[in-house]
């Protein structure tokens, strides 16, 4: 396909400056780059059928409405990166036709602020989404995650890990909205949020909204201070506190590694990872 | 040779009195078997050795070749050559196993082990202990069978190399073969490798493979008795309760603040050579 203004396309690599419309290219890793700058409309569309791996990487500041439809039967693992250090107010809707399936990996490991709301909607039955988020906030993060079912037959799982460092401050929503005649869905949702700052500045509020029967629903939601005991396990390896602290906040982060099959990335991401927090200063 | 000397150690738990004084001492190529009844103070002297937070020490000495242990964190500890493997290891989420060693050698080192080397020692001793190979990729104790657990603490005091190690009921959960495998590991390390051990265990069937050079029963916060091997059989076949009888104690039940009944000396019992260390309290 021809590349839409604003978008340079190369190999598998995309461009996005401006508001565009995307298509995701199937045959290996699609790499999407979106320059937000102002205010932008981003449309990516995985086709009917398809399946592949795609990494988007989000810099800039400004607003983001980032709109995703997945066609029928597609399938595919995304990898969405917040690289900005600035501000973006992101308005992102995802929306899932019939048996489509995806794999979403979702990191957020910059020091900017940012506001977020994300809808995923599982517009058609058969519609599946797995979201595994993996936050480090370093300045000031305000997130409402919503998983819609709005027909039957349709699953979601939203399991977030944050980091919160001094100072600094998350407030993180995650809806489970099952709709009327959403019947055989299941939706299920879990964050955990290791907070380093004494301060509550951290709240997760986990909902349930379910206005259906035959359904199948669950949320757990945990903040609290680093494990006195899983600290003290690793000192007792003879790691000091401070890397114990870190390599605890690498396990709530990791697992995003793991939805991208491509190696090359795979290992990259994961020394932006171990990189992002031995930046960090955890205690 | 490495010394390690507990020195009459007081240690309580949220102002209730755990250890009342206990006094040991351990050099390398010694096995040191710590018996008693539950909640009697064995897994709390290992634990407060280590640097447990929930420990408070109100008196007494650990000293690790002349160092005072108390002054030092938990890391520093194990720096030194302290270990200790758990009764219930935790597990750590999302921190693949061969992550968690590479750091935890590299912590004692001055410049980070190299892949091949790493790779080579962990398997080394992944083969061993005859565990399955993908536990390197595996996160840290995180659905680990109970033997599975208890084998990869093993696993790191091979590859950490300690010079005292202490083991918390380190055979519960393991199989007659496992406990073969990981006696033979520890066995070969105290042999080879200028190692010393206090060992936590309830059952003769560890000791037999072990083979302590020391035994201690501990009792209410104190060791009331020393002996070598041949105690522990004495042990499995008559329990406790003779021990106290004999000098005239009271075993604590585990989770009661006083004892269970009031115990009266009986004087003298028939006593063999094996417990002719035993101490006065």
């Amino acid at each position: 396909m021809n590349p839409p203004r604003g978008l340079e396309m190369s190999n598998l690599e995309s461009v996005i400056v401006k508001s565009s419309t995307l298509e995701l290219e199937m045959g290996g890793l699609h790499t999407i780059n979106i320059q937000v700058s102002d205010d932008m409309a981003v449309n990516l569309i995985a086709p009917k059928r398809s399946k592949g791996n795609a990494l988007i990487n989000i810099t800039g500041h400004g607003k983001l409405t980032l709109n995703v439809k997945i066609e029928e039967s597609a399938d595919w693992a995304i990898l969405e990166m917040n690289q900005s250090n600035e501000s973006i107010h992101f308005e992102e809707r995802w929306s899932l036709m019939r048996n489509s399936n995806v794999l979403l990996a979702v990191g957020e490991l910059t020091e900017g602020s940012h506001v977020k709301n994300v809808n995923y909607d599982l517009v058609e039955e058969g519609a599946v989404i797995n979201v595994r988020g993996a936050t480090l906030v370093q300045s000031k993060l305000e997130a409402v995650l919503t998983a819609n079912h709005i027909k039957g037959n349709t699953y979601a799982e939203i399991n977030t890990y944050g980091i919160v460092l001094k100072e600094c401050m998350l407030k993180l929503d995650v809806v489970g909205v099952i709709q009327s005649k959403a019947k055989n869905s299941k939706t299920h949702q879990t964050s955990r949020v290791m907070n380093f700052d004494t301060k509550p500045n951290t709240s997760v509020n986990p909902q349930l909204i379910i206005d259906e029967n035959d359904v199948e629903a669950s949320h757990a939601a945990s903040v609290g201070q680093p494990d006195v005991l899983q600290v003290y396990y690793l000192q007792s390896r003879g790691m000091s506190r401070s890397e114990s602290l870190k390599l605890i906040s690498l396990g709530y982060l990791m697992p995003i590694v793991d939805v991208i099959e491509n190696d090359v990335v795979k290992e990259a991401l994961r020394e932006a990872v171990i990189k992002k927090v031995a930046e960090s200063c955890l205690i | 040779m490495s010394v390690l000397q507990i020195k009459n150690l007081h240690v309580s738990i949220e102002d209730k009195e755990i250890l009342k004084g206990v006094n040991l001492t351990i050099a390398t190529g010694e096995i040191h078997a710590i018996m008693g009844p539950n909640g009697n103070g064995k897994s709390t002297l290992l634990s407060t050795i280590m640097g447990h937070p929930k420990y408070e020490v109100t008196e007494g000495e650990i000293l690790f070749d002349g160092e005072n242990v108390l002054e030092m964190e938990v890391d520093e500890r194990s720096r030194v050559g302290l270990f200790l493997g758990m009764q219930y290891p935790q597990e750590v989420p999302g921190v693949t196993n061969s992550d968690f060693m590479k750091a935890a050698m590299n912590a004692r080192r001055e410049t980070p082990i190299n892949l091949f080397s790493f790779i080579k020692e962990m398997e080394k001793a992944v083969k061993a202990l005859e565990m399955k190979p993908d536990l390197a990729h595996r996160y840290v104790n995180e659905g680990f069978s109970g033997g599975e657990k208890k084998r990869n603490e093993i696993m790191q005091m091979l590859l950490l190399k300690p010079k005292i190690a202490m083991l918390d009921e380190i055979d519960s959960g393991l199989d007659i073969d496992a406990l073969r495998i990981v006696a033979n590991v520890i066995n070969d390390m105290v042999k080879n490798k200028d190692m010393g051990m206090m060992v936590v265990s309830h059952y003769e069937r560890f000791f037999q493979l072990l083979v302590p050079t020391h035994t201690h029963i501990m009792i209410d916060g104190q060791i009331v008795m020393d002996s070598d091997a041949s105690l522990v059989s004495k042990i499995d076949a008559e329990g406790y309760e003779w021990i106290a009888n004999e000098l005239g104690i009271q075993i604590v039940e585990e989770g009661e603040e006083k004892p269970k009944k009031q115990v009266v000396s009986v004087g003298s019992c028939a006593v063999n050579e094996s417990t002719k260390g035993a101490r006065n309290v």
